[in-house]
């Protein structure tokens, strides 16, 4: 259970997060969405211990402020929105420095983990020449790498994502959301700021919908996705409809009127 | 299928060059030990260096000469060259991981300015100095007010430079180049209220030497270069988490402030101690890294190691060059390795332009 309350976080004068209360459940994926601007990555980065924020954050009951870096480590790994790297490292390089994180021993542990997010057979490329959609996939499998296994001890890890998917084509999109969806099932636990509501409503058993640097709402993608939470939040009117073939799962489109006709 | 896999630790992947890392190492340490005999015998006075380690093997004892250039001369030059060469280039492997920054070099960004100035201070003004206190630090005064001056710098430097984990090299070459300013007008002062064996000593400092080696200099600056070295493969983990970005190397359980303090401490030391004694040796800091990471990799647990020994071999080297160049005058080492180095740091500087524009 990741758990925070009363949560602040000011950048100088500025406050961004006021009093703003989350949970994620472990065995779930919870999604963090909203507009640009809205907070998510700063939510997310309070809740890693990255920027200073003030309330109460805890891990599985424990406080994650009083946390050594090495403690938290071996309990969550967190992929960044993206990573640039200082020098010609290549993808296996920058795995095996995920696996060495984790304190995993197994030395194809990182092929494993290349082979899941579809890289395998690019060990040898050095990580500043691939595309952005591909360095963000090695960085997965890095962050994978560091908490394999979704449970230890009976305690679960969890794995912190800021926009996982924003950089990939829809094949790929799928098949990061089915590595965090198995995460979850497995015991783990998920957290990922998502763009993409249709994938949000697909895969994620909880959904944070944010606005100016407040959860407007928690709770399930049907609850949570309709039309007067998402018109409120994103300022824009919107189509919500259900696909034929699964009855309960929202489906957004934005309103037919402001498509461009095809003649 | 885990028990397989844990029972080949070492196995090694495509785009995996720890084995590629461990055998340059052990290459560089064969050809470090042939470079350090045979620079031995080079110099002014011919030694048939090889002979005389056939003689030695034989049990067969040196002539008088022969002992007192190799023990007194040649030695402590060699020893400081080995000492040096591996200080420098370890200093810059470091200082180029925690500035994330190919182009970071101890000498580069005035760090070594910042280090002659505390020797110079210390050679001038030690004379004022209460006798108990100049009795207390002896010959280790100059080494121990370099690291002082290195460290003060390193320090002001990566505050100046690094904003929110983020460092711009162009604030870091340009507060570099105050430093660098400042440290010359403060010597400039000097000079003029400096005797003259002061003012000998101090020349020394602008070209960078090697000459004048003696067992005093070797024993007052290998304590703080060899600390330096050995606690540097525990930097190692860390600034292969570094390459990624400071939080990333947080979120992997990385303490960055310590690893950050601990890491400048021991450029500071590395760096200080090596001015002290040979002065202002440039390029060596940025070329050896560089070229390490073209053939085995960006990987600190190896880059570290490798760079001592590299970085040792071309020092020797360069002061071989150095002895016979001009014999029987003995050219200043800084000259070589600005001379080999200056064009290197400029195609290296090329090839990074895009670094210098963030
Ligand atoms: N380092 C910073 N300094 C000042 N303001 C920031 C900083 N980072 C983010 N902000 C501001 O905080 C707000 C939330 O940003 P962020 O959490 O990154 O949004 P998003 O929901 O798109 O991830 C934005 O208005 C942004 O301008
Ligand atoms: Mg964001």
């Amino acid at each position: 259970m990741f758990n925070a309350s009363h949560l602040n976080v000011r950048y100088g004068q500025r406050a961004i997060i006021h009093d703003l209360s989350f949970s994620a459940k472990a065995g779930e994926l919870t999604a963090i969405v909203g507009p640009n601007g809205s907070g998510k990555s700063t939510l997310l980065k309070a809740i890693t211990g990255e920027i200073a924020s003030s309330g109460d954050i805890s891990l599985d009951g424990a406080n994650i402020r009083s946390a050594s870096p090495s403690e938290l480590a071996t309990r969550r790994a967190v992929l960044p929105q993206s990573t640039t790297i200082a020098f010609p490292f290549t993808v296996m390089e920058i795995v095996r420095i995920g696996v060495e994180a984790g304190g995993s021993a197994s030395p194809s542990l990182a092929l494993r983990a290349l082979s899941r997010v579809g890289l395998a057979g690019y060990e040898g490329r050095t990580y500043n020449e691939l595309s952005g959609g591909e360095q963000q996939r090695c960085q997965l499998a890095r962050v994978l790498c560091q908490v394999w296994e979704p449970t230890r001890d009976d305690h679960p890890n969890w794995l912190l994502l800021d926009e996982p998917v924003s950089a990939l084509d829809i094949g790929h999109q799928l098949e990061v959301m089915r590595i965090a969806r198995d995460y979850a099932d497995n015991g783990g636990g998920v957290i990922a700021v998502m763009h993409d509501l249709n994938l949000t409503a697909m895969f994620a058993d909880s959904v944070a919908l944010m606005r100016g640097g407040e959860i407007l709402r928690q709770d399930t993608p049907q609850k949570v996705l309709t039309n007067a939470y998402l018109s409120e939040a994103y300022g824009c009117p919107l189509q919500i409809s259900t696909p034929p073939a699964d009855g309960n799962i929202p489906y957004i489109l934005p309103q037919a009127a402001q498509i461009h006709q095809p003649r | 299928m885990a028990e397989i896999s844990q029972n080949i630790p070492k196995a090694h992947f495509a785009g995996d060059r720890q084995q590629r890392g461990r055998y340059v190492t052990i290459a560089l340490s064969i050809a470090l030990v042939f470079t350090a005999i045979n620079s031995l015998g080079v110099g002014a006075t011919g030694l048939p260096i090889w002979e005389i380690l056939a003689r030695f093997l034989n049990g067969i004892g040196l002539t008088h000469t022969e002992s007192i250039v190799l023990f007194d001369i040649r030695m402590p030059r060699m020893v400081m060259g080995v000492l040096v060469g591996s200080a420098l280039s370890v200093s810059g492997t470091i200082m180029q991981g925690l500035f994330r920054n190919p182009l970071a070099d101890p000498g580069l960004i005035g760090v070594g300015s910042g280090a002659a100035l505390g020797a110079i201070i210390a050679i001038v003004l030690g004379s004022y100095l209460p006798a108990q206190l100049a009795a207390t630090f002896g010959p280790s005064l100059v080494p121990f007010a370099a690291f002082v001056g290195a460290w003060a710098t390193t320090l002001l430097l990566y505050r100046v430079s690094t904003r929110g984990g983020r460092t711009s090299v162009a604030v870091m070459l340009l507060a570099g180049i105050a430093v660098g300013a400042l440290s010359g007008a403060v010597s400039g002062i000097l000079i003029y209220i400096a005797d003259d064996s002061e003012l000998r000593d101090l020349t020394f400092w602008g070209m960078g030497s090697l000459a004048g080696a003696t067992w005093t200099k070797v024993w007052v600056a290998a304590p703080m270069i060899l600390i330096a070295l050995l606690s540097a493969p525990a930097l190692a983990r860390a600034l292969n988490a570094m390459a990624l970005g400071e939080t990333s190397a947080m979120h992997m359980g990385i303490n960055v402030q310590r690893m950050k303090r601990f890491a400048i401490l021991a450029v500071a030391g590395a760096t200080g101690a090596a001015v002290a004694i040979s002065g202002g040796i440039g390029f060596v800091g940025i070329v050896v890294p560089h070229l390490l990471r073209i053939s085995i990799g960006p990987d600190h647990r190896y880059l570290l190691p490798a760079s001592a020994l590299l970085g040792a071999i071309i020092l020797l080297i360069a002061d071989m060059v150095a002895r016979v160049a001009v014999a029987p005058s003995d050219l200043p080492i800084g000259i070589i390795t600005a001379i080999l180095g200056g064009p290197f740091f400029l195609y290296i500087l090329l090839r990074n332009r895009g670094m210098l524009e963030a």
